[in-house]
């Protein structure tokens, strides 16, 4: 039993780092140019218009956070839900462009429209990471946890 | 007892989630307010992303070329171009701007500026051009947001022919 859950915590300390630098790289591409992920959100022709702007300017800091969150172990269990919910929402947008068959890019880790055009691969891509966001929404045993080591270190 | 761990459980993530949201909200209202390029939140007459490309209406393009001050550079398909194209224009699809790229830089350096095209305000294609073109360095360009179509129903005049393409 505590082997498995040396097991389950070594995995989700590695799916949390892997994640955190994935979120952490994808925000800061994105915060310093909102105007082309503004244009890549568009591209995607889901949002309204109005809304566009708006999710250009919020979504990069909450990937920051999110990602910063899991890497240094604080709010994991709200971090990791949030990670999971954005790539299920990202999985989505890429799921109805592909069967639109816009040719359009990514807007994933650049904002660049020639960088990253959407394939089936990214699907795949996007799948394993919300499997990681699982496991470490589910499995998560607090390694490595700064919110951890500050809360034992009050008692 | 075990449900009333896992609803205290699920309370305390919600609250977790709550919290990320609105610090995340918080601080990129305040980055966007700071930074000189910050985006505009509600915007519905231009498409996103433009406030770093400037536009230019096709009363305004039809002056410039009058002057031979702008040169067209047509971002649809080598076939929408064939079909009709603005005057003098260069087409350069997404796929040739690598090979267009010397050529448009040269015609930047004989003074004209470059205006980007694509159908109609709808498709960002001529946008997403300019952008590029700015990004690789070359700072005079304009994008015309009304496209062929503005271009079209303003009675300015069109070209047809293979000529112009980027190689």
């Amino acid at each position: 039993m505590s082997m498995d859950r040396t097991v389950y915590g070594m995995l989700s300390l590695c799916f949390r780092m892997i994640l955190g630098v994935v979120f952490l790289y994808a925000g800061i591409v994105k915060i310093i140019d909102p105007a082309g992920f503004a244009l890549a959100i568009s591209n995607y022709r889901i949002l309204p218009d109005i809304l566009v702007n708006a999710v250009a300017i919020v979504l990069p800091f909450l990937e920051v956070f999110a990602g910063a969150a899991l890497i240094a172990g604080i709010v994991i269990p709200g971090s990791s839900l949030v990670v999971t919910g954005l790539l299920l929402i990202f999985f989505c947008a890429l799921f109805i462009s592909l069967v639109r068959g816009l040719d359009i890019s990514c807007g994933c880790f650049s904002t660049s429209y020639r960088a990253d055009p959407v394939t089936w691969l990214y699907l795949v891509r996007d799948g394993t990471l919300i499997f990681m966001g699982g496991f470490v929404f589910f499995f998560d045993q607090g390694m490595f946890s700064l919110e951890k080591y500050l809360c034992s270190r009050k008692t | 007892m075990v449900r009333r761990c896992c609803k205290e459980k699920l309370f305390h993530t919600m609250y977790q989630v709550i919290v990320l949201v609105i610090l995340s909200i918080a601080v990129s209202v305040l980055v966007n307010a700071l930074r000189p390029e910050g985006l505009i939140w509600m915007q519905v007459t231009q498409p996103p992303g433009t406030f770093d490309i400037e536009s230019i209406t096709p009363d305004e393009a039809w002056v410039l070329l009058s002057d031979n001050r702008i040169r067209f550079v047509d971002a649809r398909s080598a076939l929408d171009f064939y079909q009709g194209h603005l005057p003098g224009a260069v087409n350069v699809p997404h796929k040739d701007m690598d090979k267009a790229f010397m050529q448009l830089k040269s015609i930047v350096q004989s003074g004209s500026t470059l205006v980007t095209y694509c159908d109609d305000p709808e498709c960002t294609l001529g946008l997403e051009l300019a952008r590029l073109l700015k990004n690789s360095g070359i700072d005079t360009v304009k994008v015309l947001t009304a496209g062929w179509a503005g271009w079209y129903e303003a009675g300015y005049p069109v070209e047809e022919s293979m000529e112009g393409g980027a190689g």
